[in-house]
């Protein structure tokens, strides 16, 4: 058999020398086989003509076709190879040619079809231009141009970035650029994946049409079924057809809906073909027909969209159908965090599916959910009866991203997460369970284990107050929160970057910057406060490590609350150095029984994260939560607590910090000078601590809250301070109310109810009245007649409510009840006519001030003589206490009636010994006390009352008799005495004095009686509501309340015809009130039975000589000097002289003198010591 | 090599016009065609009576001519010019379209078109200085500058009636096989009816060699058959192609062994090859041809009895071997005594001063070199360069290195010998060259006399031989 030096195998096979044969036809060489599977650019360019690329796929799809049809597939084969690339790029841009992101397109077309040569300096008039046109002239010329060559250049972006990756051809459709691959390395391009998971595309790795996608197989038949207009394109269908033949099972896919690419305003066509887009819906569609990789979402999922995302992981190793029947996941595929840095739920569906980029699908993979870093706790565990814990003691907070709560809810995290808490690591194990056609039902574990290494230590701690959360439409306002951070200033750790709180929905974040308050460097500390006005349910709390985020998940777990029934009823007490609040539940407007405010562990209000330490006490008899002991970490974020937030505790049990009452005052930051509209806790609150900071640090503490706008009704500081004050108070009632559930309180229906003093300037008071109302209006909501829910009550007639509902008889005698306050002295006189209770109210700024208050300089100590006799003789005596107390004395920071107050707070400080040490001390107190009496002598008699049988006492400050008189009985017997003496009249034969244990609570508790059923009317029944028969008959009694007055002037004369410019020296009221006061200490002196008995009960024998102190033996003297003249004249600079008269000029000469006599005794005592 | 052994052309006037064109301008093979042309053109002039025609029975018998001819009045006395000044295009492709001048989507087309790499395998950035490097489609644009030389509008400006074109080129990658459809489409585009109707003849030479792996260089081997699939499916398509009315192809590809990986320039001087050896009797095949016979474009291919590795003559068919490899023998028996035998007969008549006076080269020393030098290029080639196994197949041809007789020479073929037959021995020889040379006219110029000694004494050889192998 003759040998033929041929490239081929030809059909004529006897042939010798030179013998006519046949013209190759491409068919006929597909015998011979490639030795290369390299794809080398230039594999195209044997081919000597400019398009050589185009035909060199062309050839391609020729040989390959034959190839499938013999069945001698060179699968590894340059043109399997070039056959891959052109149905790689179809395939892209079936799935993604409208993406304007993806892709640009710019058509390029050689005309020649006029034939004049002016094409050929369609390039350019260079002579290298019209050679390359005369090049392209040729090509033309050629089947199937038509001497027309249009090609549409498409190009690839990513970003910025963009590569030109081929072009149309009438041969196959597509070619590609011999550049693209080095230039889409050169500009760092991803990788493209196509339909099938992980067919990197463009790779080494040629897929044959039979081993894409089914839908996109069915396009590309589509396409050879499509009539062209020309026959350019046999090749590239024989390919198909071949294919078809072969793998006919691979040609069932459906067509879906297509859309065509748009180039512009054309659709992108080669030879009359329309590209096609897949319409994403549908791929979207069937992936969730066929994927086995769906999340099984929960019934409650927050996630509502289209389709249930898929559950992919990195590697993953679990098999299943992916995409579609054809595409199946591979274990291959990546699943970078690094692609995927972050989800948005509501771009989800807009994310491209790892192995098959370009194609959008929700998905999920464990890094959506995983931070990371460990958030550990420095020094406490996480309370789990207030936060969501995985395990017991848990010091860590969760490392779960918000978006998880997005798929899986609150409650079902425990299903899905698991911890197992190692000595080295903690390994987080995410079970979520996907679905599928195929696979079923499974569950995907994915594991986090965090090392040491990525674990980072919180040095702080947060507190969320209130800590409740409504679900009641009704009370939905009530969700608005402060959330405090406490941090250490010199922690080595990561510091925290920012705090976010978030909706359970994972998504919702609660808009809310923290403002910086303090810095301690005492504590090593800082604090930092959150307002957030929503609910929320997740803190997620972020730190900073190697400049870059890491997050963390606290959730608490909210009191939650309803709005329940039941009215309940607020008073408070608002002293001038105390405050006090006392609560009742109300049924048929009548006060069940009154009862002191308190927060218990069952109604904490604020809490932090950290588990308080339980402490067993009486071998264990008693067990309770401590909050004064937190361990070393936190401790200082537990003092800044208490200094500028809400009390752990309130009340009388073992654990609570503090109780009711509290002094009257405020903590600020710093800033709160400078801040246009501070905000509470952030800038202010109410200073619990101030007692006990009155040593450390007290100088950001400010008290006088009530009496703040008398001087200047207008400066915003002190409005602020005053109605941040309110706010801190009615919150945390508001928050009281709403914890009550037994029996639940109706918010709507709480009342607050506020003392005034009669004495107080009805300017400051309305002022005072007008804030409480707009904290109010605002904390409940409320938008209706403020006068039915923050009720007024005056201080004077409270404590009689109070007293008349715990012994009723006293409605039969002349009854008195004096409240010495802080700052005034409320006095009530009550006499019964027939049916009707007369009641003489009365209020005094005369009160604790007076003996506890410096005389002229507020903040310096030793303008008091009790205070400057305490410290002489603690630093003779006690030096050791004085060491301990020095520094109150040193700031200059705290009034002198709160030194003394604090000094009186603690037994161990030991201040009621000076009364001991110089009982003439005492002589202040026992005129302060007999100029009470003096006064409520001059009532009586000016109303022509009987004197009182009864007197009780109320208020903080008329604590002081007790200093006074040791033994009760020496206390009754002088009262007695004294009212007689100073009234002229006969005293009760069986006078009593009623003395309450709790003097303070008093009025308050006696508010809430009041506000129970405040009057409407001036005349009510209010105490046989209970009955029904409050319209009843004409023996239910009546209260009628009146304000009465004692100015030191006749009787005849109005006090409140005056003002008080009308007292000032030395007009004739000055005078006449100067002599009244003279008077008084005439009456009181020169009673030798007075007199007497006081020396023997205060166990001194000098009385009398006191009196020279104040009354010089020329009277005239007296009204140009003295220490009565100068209290008199300071007293009246506090007053707006314009103002009408409402408090008693007959104080006026006591108002420091008092104070002046102590400094005197004192500095007596002590030159006699020394 | 064939006309200077005398292949038989049936037409009495036939002259060869060789034509290179090869933008390589320093290509080693290049230089060698060229020469060894311009030698035989020398050689024809001094040893070959102007009577010899074609169809003549003598060395040397076909006359070549240069393409510029009619131009030039003393045609005989100039150099032989067989090239187109169609070379130093000492620049880049991209500098020789202007790429930078382009506007961005032209520059894109470009792109996407050729490889613009500086470093791989450049085709944008080429440098043309040594030929395309087997980039035909960057070849097809440069060659349509040629269309404005002068050279060849020289050539398509004489051309007349009854002249024909005979293109030689590889398909997988040379400089031909970029111009070979510019070619045929200047020709048949060319005013000169006479050109664009001619009978043109061509042969497709496909991959017969490999070249090393050389992962620097342009070529690679590896992809000559995928080039060449690729260049056929072209061809089946191009218009110009189809009118091509003699269509040789050859191949010789999947034979073993590697050709130095040379890109172009002095250094690539390739061994000659048994597959050129048949390409080239393909243009005697056009030759012979009757116009008739080329009014239907035919495709030809080339049959040998068999395959054999290492091709010997005997794998010939008879035709073969009686059409060209009979005269390819004359030849060798010819360079053997030229060389082997002549200069150490020096007590022979023919040798003698009155006779040829070889040692006085003839009076034609340098045509004497010249023609020995011929001879000793025959030698080589047909002994060592076509049996070279590193080209692929080998040809083992002749031998001409056995003890200074020619009974060995034709390998296959040796001529038996016996006690009283001692075959071609010297003495024998040295009787033949004598006998041959007094018997010549003595009015016969010497170096003619020389050569019909030669002819003569070679033809006798080969009766002597008989049958080939």
């Amino acid at each position: 058999m003759p040998h033929i030096f041929q490239f081929h195998k030809g059909t004529n096979q006897n042939i010798l020398d030179w013998t006519a044969s046949n013209r190759i036809k491409p068919g006929d060489v597909r015998d011979v086989m490639d030795r290369t599977n390299v794809l080398t650019s230039s594999a195209g360019t044997s081919i000597p003509t400019p398009l050589a690329r185009m035909h060199l796929f062309k050839t391609a799809f020729e040989i390959m076709a034959v190839q499938v049809r013999d069945n001698t597939v060179e699968a590894k084969s340059i043109y399997a190879g070039l056959v891959s690339e052109v149905l790689d790029l179809i395939e892209l841009l079936y799935k993604s040619g409208n993406d304007r992101e993806r892709f640009r397109y710019q058509k390029w077309t050689f005309d020649n079809t006029t034939q004049d040569n002016s094409i050929l300096t369609s390039f350019g008039t260079h002579k290298g231009h019209k050679l390359l046109a005369e090049s392209f002239k040729q090509a033309a010329s050629q089947a199937p141009f038509n001497n027309k060559i249009e090609i549409t250049l498409i190009y690839l972006k990513e970003g910025h970035k963009e590569v030109l990756i081929g072009g149309t051809t009438p041969f196959t459709m597509v070619f590609t650029s011999p550049n693209f691959k080095r230039k889409m390395r050169d500009r760092e391009f991803r990788s493209i994946n196509g339909l099938i998971s992980n067919d990197v595309l463009f790779d080494t790795d040629y897929k044959l049409l039979q081993e894409r996608d089914e839908a996109f197989i069915q396009y590309i038949e589509n396409i050879k079924n499509t009539p062209t207009q020309t026959d350019s394109l046999e090749g590239f269908k024989e390919y198909i057809i071949n294919t078809g033949k072969r793998f006919e099972s691979k040609f069932h896919g459906s067509l879906g809906n297509l859309k065509d690419i748009q180039v512009g305003d054309n659709p992108l066509t080669v030879t009359g073909i329309h590209f096609k887009q897949i319409n994403e819906a549908d791929y979207k569609q069937s992936i969730e027909s066929f994927s086995d990789f769906k999340i099984e979402l929960p019934a409650d999922t927050n996630y509502k969209g289209e389709f249930p995302p898929l559950f992919l992981l990195d590697r993953m190793p679990y098999d299943g159908q992916y995409t579609s029947p054809t595409s199946s996941w591979s274990e291959k595929t990546r699943v970078s965090e690094l692609e995927y840095p972050y989800v948005d739920p509501t771009e989800l569906e807009n994310r491209e599916l790892p192995g098959i980029d370009g194609f959008t699908y929700p998905f999920l993979s464990s890094f959506d959910f995983f931070e990371r870093c460990l958030v550990k706790f420095d020094g406490y565990t996480l309370n789990s009866d207030r936060f969501v814990t995985l395990v017991n003691n848990q010091p860590f907070a969760l490392p779960i991203k918000p978006i998880f709560f997005h798929f899986f809810p609150i409650n079902h995290l425990k299903d899905y997460l698991t911890v197992e808490v190692g000595e080295d690591a903690t390994t987080f194990i995410l079970k979520i369970p996907v679905v599928g056609p195929t696979k079923g039902r499974r569950v995907f574990v994915s594991k986090k284990v965090y090392d040491q290494k990525s674990t980072l230590k919180y040095s702080g701690i947060l507190g969320v107050f209130p800590f409740t959360k409504a679900v009641d439409k009704a009370l939905l306002h009530t969700n608005k929160y402060t959330v405090a951070a406490y941090e250490k200033t010199k922690a080595v750790n990561d510091p925290v970057n920012y705090i976010s709180f978030y909706k359970k929905n994972g998504i919702d974040r609660v808009p809310s910057e923290p403002v910086s308050r303090s810095v301690y460097q005492n504590f090593n500390t800082k604090s930092s406060y959150y307002q957030v006005s929503q609910s929320f349910d997740l803190i997620q709390a972020n730190f900073l490590r190697d400049n870059s985020n890491c997050g963390s998940v606290i959730i608490p777990k909210f009191r939650e609350i309803y709005n329940g029934a039941e009215e309940y009823v607020y008073a408070i007490d608002f002293g001038t150095s105390n405050t006090h609040v006392e609560y009742s539940h109300v049924v048929d407007e009548s006060a069940r029984k009154t009862e002191p405010f308190e927060i218990t562990e069952q109604n904490m209000q604020m809490t932090l994260l950290n588990t308080p330490y339980s402490r067993e006490e009486n071998d264990g008899a008693l067990i309770f939560n401590d909050y004064e002991f937190m361990g070393a970490s936190i401790d200082g974020s537990r003092q800044i607590v208490l200094r500028e937030f809400v009390p752990f505790q309130l009340g009388a049990q073992r654990g609570a910090t503090f109780k009711f009452p509290f002094r009257t005052a405020t903590f600020e930051s710093r800033g709160f000078k400078d801040t246009k509209n501070p905000l509470l806790f952030s800038h202010l609150n109410i200073g619990f601590s101030i007692e006990k900071d009155a040593i450390d640090d007290n100088s950001n503490y400010q008290t006088d809250i009530k009496w703040q706008l008398e001087s200047r009704l207008n400066d915003d500081q002190k409005q602020h301070r005053v109605n941040l004050f309110f706010r801190q108070l009615i919150l945390m009632i508001r928050t009281h109310a709403l914890l009550i559930n037994n029996p639940t309180a109706n918010i709507d229906k709480v009342k607050i109810a506020m003392s005034f003093p009669v004495s107080m300037d009805s300017d400051l008071r309305k002022h005072l009245m007008d804030r409480f109302h707009a904290q109010f209006k605002d904390l409940f909501d409320f938008e209706g007649d403020i006068s039915t829910r923050a009720i007024e009550v005056t201080e004077s007639i409270a404590p009689y409510y109070y007293l008349l509902k715990e012994d009723a008889n006293i409605q039969h005698d002349v009854y008195c009840n004096i409240d010495v306050g802080g700052g005034t002295s409320d006095i009530i006189l009550v006499k019964k006519d027939s049916t009707l209770l007369n009641c003489y109210c009365t209020s005094v700024k005369f009160a604790g001030k007076q003996l506890w208050g410096s005389s002229s300089d507020d903040f310096n100590p030793d303008d008091n003589g009790f205070v400057f006799f305490y410290k002489s003789f603690l630093q003779s005596k006690d030096k050791e206490t004085y060491a301990k107390v020095k520094k109150i004395f040193e700031g200059r920071t705290t009034r002198t009636e709160d030194i003394i107050s604090f000094l009186f707070g603690k037994e161990e400080y030991k201040f009621k010994q000076i009364f001991t040490e110089c009982r003439e001390l005492k002589v202040p107190l026992l005129i302060h006390y007999a100029s009470l009496l003096y006064f409520v002598s001059k009532l009586a008699k000016i109303h022509k009352i009987e004197l009182p049988k009864t007197i009780s006492f109320s208020g903080k400050g008329s604590e002081y008799i007790s200093i006074v008189f040791g033994n009760d009985e020496h206390l009754r017997q002088f009262t007695q005495k004294a009212l007689s003496v100073f009234s002229g009249m006969d005293s009760n034969a069986s006078f009593k004095i009623k003395k309450s244990r709790d003097p303070k609570v008093i009025t308050a508790k006696g508010a809430v009686i009041y506000a129970a059923k405040p009057l409407v009317n001036l005349e009510e029944d209010i105490f046989n509501a209970s009955n029904g028969n409050s319209g009843g008959t004409g023996d239910d009694l009546q209260i009628k309340p009146s304000i009465f007055v004692y100015s030191g002037l006749d009787e005849s004369e109005n006090m409140g015809a005056f003002t008080y410019k009308d007292f000032d020296e030395p007009g004739e009221l000055y005078g006449k009130v100067l002599s009244a006061n003279v008077e008084f200490l005439e009456t009181f002196f020169g009673s030798p039975e007075l007199i007497a008995g006081s020396e023997r009960a205060l166990g001194i024998n000098n009385l009398s000589k006191f009196k020279s102190f104040f009354v010089p033996a020329d009277i005239a003297v007296l009204m140009k000097g003295g220490v009565l003249r100068n209290s008199y004249k300071s007293a009246l600079q506090t007053k707006t002289m314009s103002s009408k008269v409402e408090d008693s000029p007959f104080f006026f000469a006591f108002r420091t003198s008092l104070i002046e006599l102590s400094k005197s005794i004192a500095e007596s005592a002590l030159k006699i010591k020394n | 090599m064939l006309l200077a052994s005398g292949v038989k052309i049936d037409k009495k006037d036939v002259s060869i016009i060789p034509v290179i064109i090869d933008t390589d301008a320093h290509n080693g093979d290049t230089a060698r065609t060229r020469d060894i042309l311009k030698n035989y053109y020398d050689i024809r002039k001094t040893f070959v009576n102007k009577a010899v025609t074609p169809d003549s029975q003598h060395f040397f018998s076909t006359p070549i001519s240069s393409f510029n001819r009619l131009n030039q009045d003393n045609a005989e006395n100039a150099d032989l010019d067989v090239q187109f000044n169609f070379q130093n295009q000492d620049t880049t492709f991209a500098n020789f379209i202007n790429h930078s001048g382009l506007d961005q989507v032209n520059k894109d087309v470009i792109e996407l078109l050729y490889n613009d790499s500086l470093d791989e395998h450049p085709e944008l950035h080429l440098n043309l200085s040594v030929g395309f490097k087997g980039n035909p489609n960057i070849g097809s644009v440069v060659f349509n500058e040629l269309a404005d030389s002068p050279h060849f509008k020289n050539f398509e400006s004489n051309f007349t009636s009854g002249d024909r074109v005979f293109i030689i080129s590889s398909i997988f990658g040379g400089t031909g096989s970029s111009g070979f459809p510019t070619l045929v489409k200047m020709m048949r585009s060319s005013t000169n009816q006479n050109l664009a109707q001619t009978n043109i003849g061509a042969i497709t030479v496909m991959p017969y060699f490999n070249v090393e792996t050389d992962d620097k260089s342009a070529i690679n081997s590896a992809i000559f058959d995928t080039k060449t699939k690729a260049a056929l499916a072209y061809y089946a398509d191009d218009k110009f192609i189809k009118s091509i009315n003699a269509l040789y192809y050859i191949s010789d590809n999947k034979k073993p062994g590697a050709l130095p990986n040379v890109e172009g320039g002095k250094g690539q001087v390739n061994n000659g090859h048994v597959v050129e050896l048949i390409s080239a009797t393909s243009i005697i095949d056009f030759i012979n041809r009757s116009d008739s016979d080329l009014q239907t474009p035919q495709a030809f291919e080339f049959g040998a009895n068999q395959d054999g590795n290492p091709f010997t003559i005997k794998d010939f068919s008879l035709t073969t071997k009686d059409k060209y490899i009979k005269h390819l023998v004359h030849f060798a028996y010819a360079s053997s005594i030229a060389l082997q035998y002549v200069p150490t007969l020096t007590k022979e008549t023919f040798y003698d001063k009155k006779e040829l006076n070889i040692d006085n080269s003839l009076g034609v020393p340098n045509g004497y070199q010249k023609i020995l030098a011929f001879f000793n290029e025959f030698s080589n080639w047909t002994s060592k360069e076509m049996n070279d196994s590193n080209s692929g197949r080998a040809f083992i041809s002749f031998n001409f290195d056995t003890d200074q007789h020619l009974n060995n020479m034709i390998h296959g073929g040796e001529l038996k010998t016996g006690l009283f037959n001692k075959g071609l021995s010297k003495s024998k020889i040295a009787e033949m060259l004598t006998r041959n040379e007094v018997n010549e006219p003595k009015d016969m110029p010497i170096p003619e006399k020389y050569l019909n000694m030669l002819y003569k004494t070679a033809f006798q050889c080969t009766s002597l031989k008989g049958e080939l192998p």
